[in-house]
Parts: structure tokens; sequence; C-alpha cells
């Protein structure tokens, strides 16, 4: 009865989604179904908040014989502070333009978060000049794709046509292969929603041994 | 000898000094007025524009959807701002929401938001309102065209929605002419696919650069009408609006930045074959 009866709850909620698009009369609801599924959303955020605090307190705490912390548990402290600074901010100052929240947003996370993206540049940069080579036939193509599209990408060289040729590049052999992966997935979800369904998959129930 | 000497040379060349070569060719051209740069305004980003310059004044609300988070901020805000210039500009109303999976597309949001809008005298919850953040991107997009005062009953600010004179007339997507979501992740190919689909509403895209491609077979299939692709997306909305932007600035340092490296990369090969050939 324990396996039994989540998958005929699955069962039956996954046949009434696909039916609800076909009847009309469905609709109400499909809009309660809806509303349950925005709710258990919000609550993994709060579980997404505890699963934080209890890792990094984890490593905050002292353990073993010689009661040694963690050796990374400064920065536990400074995520965990953190977090908990702008929940304070949000709640007691709230969270209009001028407000502490938004301030600590757009004065520290803004720029941090920028600037650990704009590091990637650099990486690439580098990676790009010591692995970027014309080995063979296919690394040959695509460097040329690369290159053209670089340059195609700033409307430049326009005389030789490298815009129209990164057009070609980006619309064309993109395009289809874009297209092949999307359809690919596409069938892949289908199949596997299928198979939940109708309880062939069942890896979500857990391996059932705790 | 020279040329033995200076393909071992690069071959040896310490990544700091590309560092610091990158490093020159982005900082550089935001202070000095160069290189020139002409943006061409391309079929994706004009046919974006149209569907934004279509939408009546002062009516039904476009909508535009903050989906992105501080990382990609440097590229996809100049479309916002550009975006919201020609919206604020026209007259038109804007409805703005979040539904980035971390919430800080919010955070976003509530710094350019009402920043654009006083630029041109725009009151909030007459010509603009922001409803804020809900979790499950998916979920918020299909309650959305059943009921949006439904999933979002009070807007970021913690007014209700029915107190929102500009909404007053806005149930479901069928007072909505269009849905502009500016991502960074899938929660842009999400809108063509559930609401767009299902409710048929008209979809656009700003995107940043690398998650263009991804997208690009919905607008050729028409599911999304529209698309401004990476900085450049933003600099040719820019040119086009007639308002120069951050978009057009950083396409200054990105030019810069894309000679760099391929010339890089052609000095990297000349060094790796030219050694080879040595060796063999």
């Amino acid at each position: 009865m324990r396996l039994q009866f989540p998958l005929l709850l699955c069962l039956i909620a996954g046949v009434f989604m696909a039916v609800q698009y076909f009847v009309p009369a469905f609709l109400p609801y499909y809009n309660r179904v809806m509303d349950y599924i925005q709710i258990v959303s919000a609550f993994s955020i709060v579980l997404g908040v505890a699963s934080v605090v209890h890792r990094h307190l984890g490593r905050m705490r002292r353990r073993g014989r010689e009661a040694k912390r963690h050796p990374d548990w400064p920065y536990s402290l400074a995520a965990v502070a953190g977090m908990l600074g702008m929940m304070l901010a949000g709640f007691i100052g709230g969270r209009g333009q001028e407000s502490i929240f938004q301030q600590l947003f757009n004065s520290i996370l803004l720029p941090v978060q920028a600037t650990m993206f704009a590091l990637l540049a650099f990486y690439l940069a580098s990676a790009a000049f010591r692995s970027f080579r014309t080995r063979s036939v296919d690394a040959t193509v695509l460097l040329s794709a690369a290159v053209i599209v670089m340059i195609g990408r700033l409307d430049d060289l326009g005389r030789l046509g490298i815009p129209d040729v990164a057009h070609w590049i980006l619309d064309g052999p993109n395009l289809v292969s874009k297209r092949a992966i999307v359809i690919g997935v596409g069938l892949g979800m289908a199949s596997t929603a299928l198979k939940v369904v109708l309880g062939i998959e069942r890896s979500y129930l857990g391996s059932g041994k705790e | 000898m020279i040329l033995s000497w200076l393909a071992h040379g690069i071959l040896k060349l310490d990544r700091r000094i590309i560092y610091t070569f990158l490093f020159l060719c982005v900082t550089l051209p935001f202070y000095v007025d160069w290189p020139h740069i002409e943006v061409e305004v391309s079929k994706e980003v004009e046919d974006a524009f149209q569907v934004i310059d279509q939408i009546p004044p002062h009516g039904n609300p476009l909508v535009v959807s903050f989906d992105y988070d501080p990382a990609s901020a440097a590229e996809l805000t100049p479309m916002a701002v550009a975006v919201l210039r020609h919206a604020f500009s026209k007259g038109i109303r804007v409805m703005a929401i979040s539904l980035q999976p971390t919430g800080q597309g919010a955070g976003i949001a509530t710094e350019v938001l009402p920043r654009i809008a006083a630029e041109y005298g725009r009151q909030q919850n007459v010509d603009w309102a922001f409803l804020g953040f809900q979790p499950n991107a998916t979920v918020a997009m299909l309650q959305m065209g059943e009921s949006i005062r439904k999933t979002f009953p009070v807007d970021y600010y913690d007014t209700p929605i029915e107190q929102i004179p500009m909404l007053e007339s806005v149930q479901n997507y069928e007072q909505i002419p269009a849905v502009f979501t500016i991502a960074s992740t899938a929660v842009g190919e999400f809108w063509a696919v559930y609401p767009g689909m299902r409710y048929g509403i008209t979809v656009l895209a700003g995107l940043t650069a690398v998650y263009t491609a991804d997208i690009q077979p919905f607008y050729q299939s028409g599911q999304i009408k529209g698309i401004l692709g990476g900085l450049k997306g933003a600099a040719e909305y820019e040119a086009r609006i007639g308002k120069p932007g951050d978009g057009l600035a950083g396409m200054r340092s990105q030019k810069v930045v894309h000679y760099m490296i391929i010339v890089f990369i052609v000095l990297g090969n000349f060094a790796f074959f030219y050694t080879q050939r040595r060796t063999s």
C-alpha cells in the first residue's frame, strides 16, 4: 500500500493534467492544482534556506576529539551572516528603492556576482589562446565559424560579406542542430513523463530502504 | 631564428599578460571614444521594436519580466533600459514581474524600473507597476493566464493589486498585448512553450548572447516574435529608438576584445605549428 498509493496519486494527477488541456469544464480544478503547486514551490524556498543553514552550521561546529572546526568555517560564517543580514534588512526595513535591503543588493550582491561572471572572460581568453588549435578539419571548421561569428556580431567587414555569413551560420547549421536537440529533449521529456505517470519510472519514490 | 624565438615565446606566454591585455581592452574603450561602432538593426530586433511600438499608449500594459540575475546584468540591463525607455517615451504602460528562480531579478527591477520611469515622469501604479517575484516560473506563467490577481495578490511593495489603477481592467493574458522576457536562463524559453502555446500570447525575448542560439528555433517557428540577442541586441535597440546607452558603449569594448581574442588565437596557432614543424 505504501508503494501503490503514491503511484495511484501520480497516475490520477498525470492523467488529469493531460486531459484538462482538452476539457474546459476541468478549468476550476486545474486552477486549484496550480495553487497547490505554487504553495509547494514556496515551501521549497523554506527547505532551501533550512538546508543552507544546516550545512553551514555543521561546518562551524567543533567536532571530533580535538574539537576542530572545518577549515573553511569562516566562509560558512560569512554565508550565514550574509543570508540572515539580508533577511533582517528585508523584514525590518522593507524592500523599497531606498531601503537598506535594496542598498545591500545594489552595492554588494550585484557587483560581486557581476565580477564573478566577468572572470569568465579572462579564463575564456586564456583558454582560447592555449587550446584553440586547427589540428584537424573539424577543429578548423569550428575555429573558422567562431571567428566569423565573432566578427559578424560586430557588423564588421560587411564588404567581405562576413556579417551575412555569420547570420547564415546562426540561422542555418546552428538552427538545424538546435532544433534537433529541442525535438530530442521534448520527446525524451514526454516519454519520461509517460513512464512516471504509468509507474514504470519510480526513482522519485526513493529506494525504499530507509 | 627570430621566428623560432618568437614562437617559443608565444607558447610560454604568461596568462597574466593575456589577462592584462584583456583588462585594458575591456576598460579603455569606456574612457576613449574608440573604436567607432556602426550597428545595423537586425530583423529579430526590428520585429521586437515593431510589436512594442504598436501597443496603444495609456492602455493595457506591456509585461516586462526580469528573469535574470546580477551575473548577467551587464549584458541584459541595457536591454531592459532600452525597452523601458521606448515604452515610457510612448506612454506605454509597463507591468513588471520577476520569475528568475532565486528571486534576484526582483532586486534588479527595483533599481531599473523606477529610475527609467522617473526619466520620463511616469508614475508608479499609473504608468508602471512592479508585481514582484514568484517561485516556480512555469506555474506562475500558467496561473497568470487564468488570473493575474490570483498569481500576484499584492505588488512588490505590498500594495493590493485591486488598488493599482493601471491594472483595473487587467485580469489575465487576454488584456496583455505582449510579454517581454529578459532572461539568462531557460525561463525565456518557458514563456514561449507554456503560456505562449496555451494562451497565444505574444512573446518577445531579450537574452544573453550565449542563450540566443538556443532560442533561435522558437523565433523561426513564430513562437517568439522578436529577439534582442546579447549586448549587440541591446545596442541595436538603442540605435533603433535613437537613445544611445550602455549597449552601444559596451559594444566598443566587445569589438576590441573580440579582435584581441582572434589575434591571440592566430598567434597561438602560428606558434604551435611553427614549433611542431621545427620539431618534426
